[in-house]
């Protein structure tokens, strides 16, 4: 019983560490935000790693989520719905919620794995310290770029990812479920709202924020060799797939029962 | 004596979790010598030298550079202080996302409005000064063990610092190339003239670069003094030391 509460608070006290360090980091994040212009060169090239890396990743979940999209939402209208409104459904259910979180969990996977991966064997090899010792703010010169990287691409990627989703749906629905390209565009169009796209985007930002965080909070507090990189690794991909799912639900709430509400 | 002290370390303790690694170290390390800290491997020397420029923070006690405290520092003067410094780390640490010249002009290019033709020419010339020669595109990937530790020596002086430090330059390497990283601290302190504290417990190399050795022991320097006192000591831990003899200690633990 004892050694129960033990764990318990152990495991509570572990949690609050991390978000204290979570939010120092990301006062010293804000507070380096204004040497962005001489870290310029590094952000562009974090940006290629991130968004260019990702597109291959992106575009074979994004056709596939769309497609499988469009079978399941003929195989629930059966004769009750109208085959008209298949774009619609694919349209909606890719535009808020399809694409940005699939998006956010197939690139959070990569993106904080490798972010956490390379800062965490820079950590135990001592290559932060050496940063440290040529007075250079690793926080400046590591986290700033992945960030801004992160926070830009994602957007960018989940845009790329709503066509190829839809586009997915659209071809799945014209070869397998007969549905004319003609009407299923005209479904899309049905009750398509500028709202949509910007709250499914606005989402993103945010989702590339975790990622960014979670992998350079980890790789930063790494120790223990090559098997203390592996547990930040794991932590940073398990911490920001699961804040990615949690904040989705808040920031959905924020966004469609309080900003965008259009009910009475 | 304080008044020519570089670095004054005052009663430093450092635990790690219950771990009391560092139980009350008081050090001088003096301008323009070099100082050996001999010590048993995970003694605690390179945390001990960490404390000297601010990587780790003592739990009590306190460390002065040049007469300044630096426990009350923030980072930008942290920063002011550690440009004095060069260090060299154990297993080199370069940065393996650069190549050697960008290692090297790291410093120089983030620090000084130098033009790049200037930067370059300071990196070629210290890269040389440690005997290293059209290495300057090469990943350190494609480097030896002697070739990564000279080209963190040479990223370790890029900016002129004051003080050189140190952690186990010899430490893997074969005795023809420790002897050339020897030969090289020795050649560097009595060129550029600068203060210098070696971390290793290799004690031919102590002799070697030493003008003075301070021997790390349960958490405490137990003793200091020249190479020639160091011979000479009657302390039972030296003695087994400098001979390096286990002296029971398997059959006691
Ligand atoms: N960041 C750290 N976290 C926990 N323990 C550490 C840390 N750094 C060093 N130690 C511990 O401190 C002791 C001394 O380490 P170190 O200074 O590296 O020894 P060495 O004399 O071989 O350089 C070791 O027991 C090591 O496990
Ligand atoms: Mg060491």
């Amino acid at each position: 019983m004892e050694q129960a509460f033990k764990t318990i608070g152990i495991a509570f006290l572990g949690l609050l560490q991390d978000v204290g360090g979570t939010v120092i980091l990301l006062g010293r994040i804000a507070r380096s935000l204004k040497e962005l212009p001489r870290t310029m060169k590094l952000t562009l090239f974090q940006m290629e790693q991130i968004g260019l890396g990702s597109i291959p990743l992106v575009l074979v979940t994004s056709l596939f989520v769309g497609a499988v999209a469009a079978v399941q939402a003929a195989y629930q209208f059966q004769d009750y719905v109208p085959m008209r409104f298949l774009g619609t459904v694919v349209g909606k259910s890719v535009i808020l919620e399809l694409g940005p979180v699939l998006t956010a969990l197939v690139v959070g996977g990569r993106v904080s794995a490798s972010i956490a991966a390379e800062l965490g064997t820079m950590r135990v090899t001592e290559q932060i310290d050496a940063m440290e010792m040529l007075a250079i703010d690793p926080v400046r010169y590591l986290v700033l770029p992945r960030m801004v990287a992160a926070l830009i691409m994602l957007p960018v990627l989940t845009i790329f990812s709503d066509f190829l989703a839809i586009t997915g749906g659209m071809v799945v629905a014209k070869v397998s479920i007969g549905v004319s390209t003609a009407t299923f565009v005209e479904g899309l169009r049905l009750f398509f709202y500028v709202e949509d796209v910007i709250s499914g985007l606005l989402k993103t930002v945010a989702f590339g924020g975790i990622i960014a965080l979670m992998g350079c909070y980890n790789g930063f507090r790494t120790y223990g060799g090559a098997e203390g990189v592996g547990r930040s690794t794991m932590h940073a991909v398990v911490s920001s797939c699961l804040l990615i799912l949690i904040t989705n639900y808040f920031l959905a709430t924020v966004l469609f029962r309080i900003i965008f509400y259009r009910g009475t | 004596m304080s008044a020519d002290s570089f670095i004054e370390c005052r009663g430093v303790w450092k635990s790690f979790h219950r771990n009391a690694v560092l139980r009350g170290v008081d050090l001088d390390v003096e301008r323009g010598t070099t100082l050996v800290i001999l010590g048993q491997s995970g003694c605690g020397k390179s945390v001990l030298l960490k404390h000297f420029v601010g990587l780790l923070r003592p739990d009590r006690g306190s460390v002065a550079v040049d007469g300044e405290d630096i426990g009350a520092l923030d980072r930008k003067n942290l920063f002011r202080i550690r440009m004095r410094f060069g260090m060299v780390f154990q297993g080199a640490a370069l940065f393996d996302s650069m190549t050697v010249g960008e290692n090297v002009c790291l410093a120089l290019r983030e620090h000084t409005g130098k033009s790049e033709e200037e930067i370059l020419e300071i990196g070629i010339r210290k890269l040389r000064l440690v005997g290293l020669d059209g290495v300057l595109d090469k990943k350190p990937a494609e480097l030896s063990g002697g070739m990564k530790k000279r080209v963190g020596i040479a990223r370790a002086i890029a900016m002129d610092p004051a003080c050189v430090l140190y952690d186990e330059p010899t430490t893997g390497l074969d005795p023809i190339m420790a002897d050339t990283i020897n030969d090289l601290i020795k050649k560097l302190n009595d060129e550029l003239d600068i203060t210098s504290v070696v971390v290793t417990h290799d004690i031919q190399s102590a002799y070697k670069v030493a003008d003075q050795i301070a021997m790390l022991h349960d958490g405490a320097i137990i003793f200091k003094g020249t190479p020639k006192e160091v011979r000479k000591s009657d302390n039972e831990f030296i003695r087994r030391f400098t001979r390096g003899y286990a002296a029971g200690s398997v059959a006691a633990g």
